[in-house]
């Protein structure tokens, strides 16, 4: 399948294989750089869930999608690192809420740069020995995390925000939760998240679609047994928010401030979450951003600086808009904004807002086409939650003010705001 | 990448370098004011990108700039300053949609008028910056400055060159100094601004689709009067240490952070030069380093764990975030692999390795627009203008011999330790499984 976007002159290619991987490919002509991404559609929030071929819902240790990603670059033989090293290609991975993905650069060598990808992460070599090994190196890395305010404040407001759902918990785990993992559970998760028919392989460049084909045909796992849907628990979530304040000493300088508040327009899929999203993101521009009034009036009044921000991020079963800065007052500073919201939507939106803020969008969304990377990552997560990002311009200037004024009203509820705040350390 | 930077002198000591390319979507806009790295004026610098973002007399305050920002279909403009050795640039950024999209014959001439705005017609009040822009400004310095912590890792690194570089220009802070504000009046500061727009050499850098009706219009936008351009000097390079500093610094934190800075003493118009970049590679530079695999994947002592280069000094940092009891453990390891670097303990395959990623790098510079430009301003800085290409034919004919060479020179000069302030003596982390 081809979609072809005249307007901006690019293409994307989709295929399906037989044993159920979507494959997508955006060609950037007259670029050196190619990046393939092999991700599976389980992060986080995916700890609840009947494994495959078994019966029982299953709930598994806070931060393993995260250890998995370490694990599954250990092989038998010479190390994942060192294979892509000698090809010249870098390699990495992330896991968030809703992914576990893994993306190689390379500027020679795609195809068996892509060859290697498709190995390692399609098999498993986990021993009781190298997942031990491995819980000393994620110690660390939570502890670096441990030591990170934003981090920790950010998460402290979920974790306020939410009484049950698992986005509440950090994605790398606590350096408890993850030694109760071993090698079994990870090859029960692995088996069930990391079918082909649960994963998606995006890449990027100056390449061939056929060949790309090709060698994913040829080098992917074929013996897997087909997969019925991946059933996964279902939390309650109350819609009210667990603490509407909570606060933490570390060692910082200012005071930072994480206001959220909980969404609860959820159960939106494709185009409805995404644009909600964008809906969501655009309020906060029109009402936060620096080309607002109440932005203006806070800065100059002293009570925030360029640290302060706004943005909405949700899938289906979540949503919260995050405001955060350092600040001397975040009382203050939160009563204002709270004070401000609760203003009649007409005489804190306007339309001439609206359509200049859309532009910065569409502005916004063309330049980040420059960049292989950003290509991959809308778009693979765009596609995961079943929508096209090459319609995404022509949802943007779809979007009506009366849309914005509805979900204003809707969402910034004063009754579900949670207020996470980071003190600095006081001496003596 | 072929090299097709045209330059061209505007006004005395300001060029105007032209980078043609159609493969974007957007363009870029940059100007750099280079300025010495000096005590004197790192603070005044610092000061300048923040009151010059609050307003001109065209458009009246900060507002009126991001509104006009979003009218242009999303101007990115970033104002900022930057440490390029012992060279402190005033940098403005700005980046745009490509013009094909928008159906405006002027879009163009409007950014160029934002941005000379920005720059060359600030917002005055009595003839000097406004007063109480300039005092919030402080304040948020300050909090800036302040807040470089709530970074550990990076903290760790800029105590560690601080240290390290006591007393030379190098050491002095990007961001600028908390007690060096109260000096600094609206008058003092405009003043500064006037002479440095008279003396400073200034590069200005445009990548995109050519025209040359819009390279005139930017041409003659450029109005302000020149006199003598000051001459900045090429860094220092030493590869003496007298003696081994050793820094440890106690706060309330979960994670140690260990730093070695190491001097070489090889600048970068050494033909060893490359050859250092490679042992940094082999050492610690990529997943597949001697570090990497020993400290992180043998030893489990820490998540992250790298060595870096820095071009103008030809110093190397190592850095890592441990336990805070396997401070010794870790300095073992580091150090048994930097002398296996000196004896020669590694293979044609690692020098293979290191090779290629160092290409791949360079190869991929002509992907990105802020890679070009950078790639194209240390040109300048460093006056080496050969194309990547041709550094990449150098990268190929390093030899182990030369490696072995250049790493021998790496000598350690200052050892830092962030370590928990509730850790004691010969106390064991309590946490330890």
């Amino acid at each position: 399948m081809k979609t072809y976007k005249e307007n901006i002159g690019e293409t994307l290619y989709h295929k399906r294989t037989e044993t159920g991987l979507d494959v997508y490919y955006v060609p950037k002509k007259g670029f050196r750089k190619q990046y393939a991404m092999l991700a599976s559609d389980f992060g986080s929030v995916d700890n609840h869930f009947i494994p495959i071929g078994e019966e029982e819902f299953l709930k598994v240790p806070d931060g393993i999608a995260h250890f998995l990603e370490h694990k599954i670059f250990e092989e038998p033989g010479e190390s994942v690192f060192e294979k892509f090293s000698e090809l010249g290609t870098d390699v990495n991975a992330y896991t968030n809420f809703n992914q576990t993905a893994y993306l190689f650069t390379s500027t020679n060598n795609f195809y068996e740069s892509l060859e290697t990808l498709i190995k390692f992460v399609q098999n498993p070599h986990f021993t009781d020995e190298n997942v031990e090994k491995e819980k000393g190196i994620i110690e660390q890395e939570i502890r670096m995390y441990d030591d990170d305010p934003n981090w920790t404040g950010y998460f402290n407001c979920l974790d306020a925000m939410y009484h049950n759902h698992p986005v509440k918990i950090d994605v790398a785990g606590t350096v408890e939760t993850i030694q109760d993992i071993d090698k079994e559970l990870l090859y029960r998760t692995y088996n069930t998240f990391y079918h082909p028919e649960n994963m998606t392989l995006f890449i990027v460049g100056d390449l061939s679609f056929d060949k790309i084909i090709e060698v994913v045909n040829k080098y992917e796992r074929n013996d897997f047994e087909r997969l019925s849907k991946i059933e996964k628990f279902i939390v309650e979530e109350p819609k009210e928010v667990r603490e509407k304040y909570v606060e933490k000493n570390m060692m910082t300088s200012t005071p930072m401030f994480f206001m959220g508040y909980k969404d609860n327009d959820i159960g939106h899929i494709g185009a409805e979450e995404v644009k909600k999203d964008l809906i969501t993101n655009i309020i906060l521009d029109m009402l936060l951003g620096e080309s607002s009034v109440f932005y203006n009036e806070l800065y100059d009044e002293g009570l925030i600086d360029s640290s302060f921000g706004a943005y909405f991020s949700g899938k289906i079963d979540y949503g919260y808009s995050m405001i955060v800065g350092e600040v001397e007052d975040p009382r203050l500073v939160s009563n204002r904004i709270i004070e401000y919201f609760d203003k009649p939507a007409e005489e804190i939106l306007k339309e001439e807002d609206f359509n200049r803020i859309k532009n910065d969008e569409i502005g916004s969304f063309l330049m980040g086409l420059d960049s292989i990377e950003f290509i991959a990552n809308t778009s693979l997560d765009m596609e995961l939650s079943g929508f096209s990002s090459f319609e995404y311009l022509d949802l943007l200037e779809g979007i009506k003010f009366s849309e914005v004024m509805n979900r204003f009203k809707e969402h910034f509820n004063k009754d579900r705001i949670v207020l996470s705040v980071i003190n600095p350390i006081k001496e003596g | 990448m072929e090299n097709n930077m045209e330059t061209i002198n505007i006004k005395k000591g300001i060029n105007l370098n032209l980078i043609e390319t159609d493969k974007f979507k957007s363009r870029l806009l940059v100007f750099n004011i280079i300025r010495p790295l000096k005590r004197e004026d790192a603070t005044k610098n610092a000061l300048l990108t923040l009151v010059l973002r609050r307003g001109t007399e065209k458009y009246s305050n900060n507002l009126e700039i991001q509104r006009k920002m979003e009218e242009l279909y999303g101007v990115r403009l970033n104002l900022n300053v930057v440490v390029r050795g012992n060279k402190h640039i005033i940098r403005l950024t700005l980046q745009f949609v490509d013009e094909r999209y928008i159906n405006d014959e002027n879009y163009f001439s409007e950014v160029i008028d934002l941005v000379t705005e920005i720059i060359f017609n600030p917002k005055l009040e009595n003839g000097v910056f406004n007063e109480e822009y300039l005092e919030q400004e402080k304040k948020n310095l300050i909090r800036r400055i302040e807040s470089k912590i709530n970074d550990k890792r990076n903290y760790a690194i800029e105590r560690t060159i601080e240290e390290m570089f006591n007393g030379e220009s190098f050491a002095i802070s990007r961001i600028g100094y908390i007690e060096d504000m109260e000096d600094i009046s609206s008058e003092i500061l405009f003043d500064y601004y006037k002479r440095i727009l008279k003396d400073s050499p200034m590069e200005i850098f445009y990548t995109g689709k050519m025209k040359e009706k819009t390279i005139d219009y930017l041409k003659s936008s450029i109005k302000t009067d020149r006199e003598n351009i000051i001459s900045l000097k090429r860094e220092k390079v030493t590869g003496l240490v007298d003696q081994i500093k050793t820094v440890e610094e106690k706060l309330d934190v979960n994670q140690g952070k260990i730093v070695l800075a190491y001097r070489t003493g090889i600048p970068y118009e050494d033909d060893l030069y490359t050859a250092l970049v490679l042992a940094v590679q082999i050492f610690g530079g990529t997943p597949n380093s001697k570090l990497f695999l020993n400290v992180r994947e043998k030893e489990s002592l820490a998540y992250y764990i790298a060595a870096r280069i820095f071009k103008f000094k030809s110093f190397i940092t190592v850095d890592a975030g441990i336990e805070f009891d396997k401070y010794e453990d870790t300095l073992k390891i580091i150090e048994e692999e930097l002398n296996k670097m000196k004896t020669g303990d590694f293979t044609e395959r690692d020098i293979e390795i290191a090779k290629k990623s160092l290409i791949s790098s360079l190869e991929s510079v002509e992907d990105s627009l802020h890679n070009i430009l950078e790639y194209n301003f240390n040109s300048k800085l460093t006056d080496d203008y050969r194309d990547v290409n041709s550094k990449i034919e150098n990268v190929q004919k390093v030899t182990k011999d030369e490696i072995i060479q250049a790493s021998k020179k790496i000598i350690l000069d200052t050892m830092y330790f962030m370590n928990g302030s509730n850790v004691k003596e010969g106390e064991k982390d309590n946490e330890d499984i």
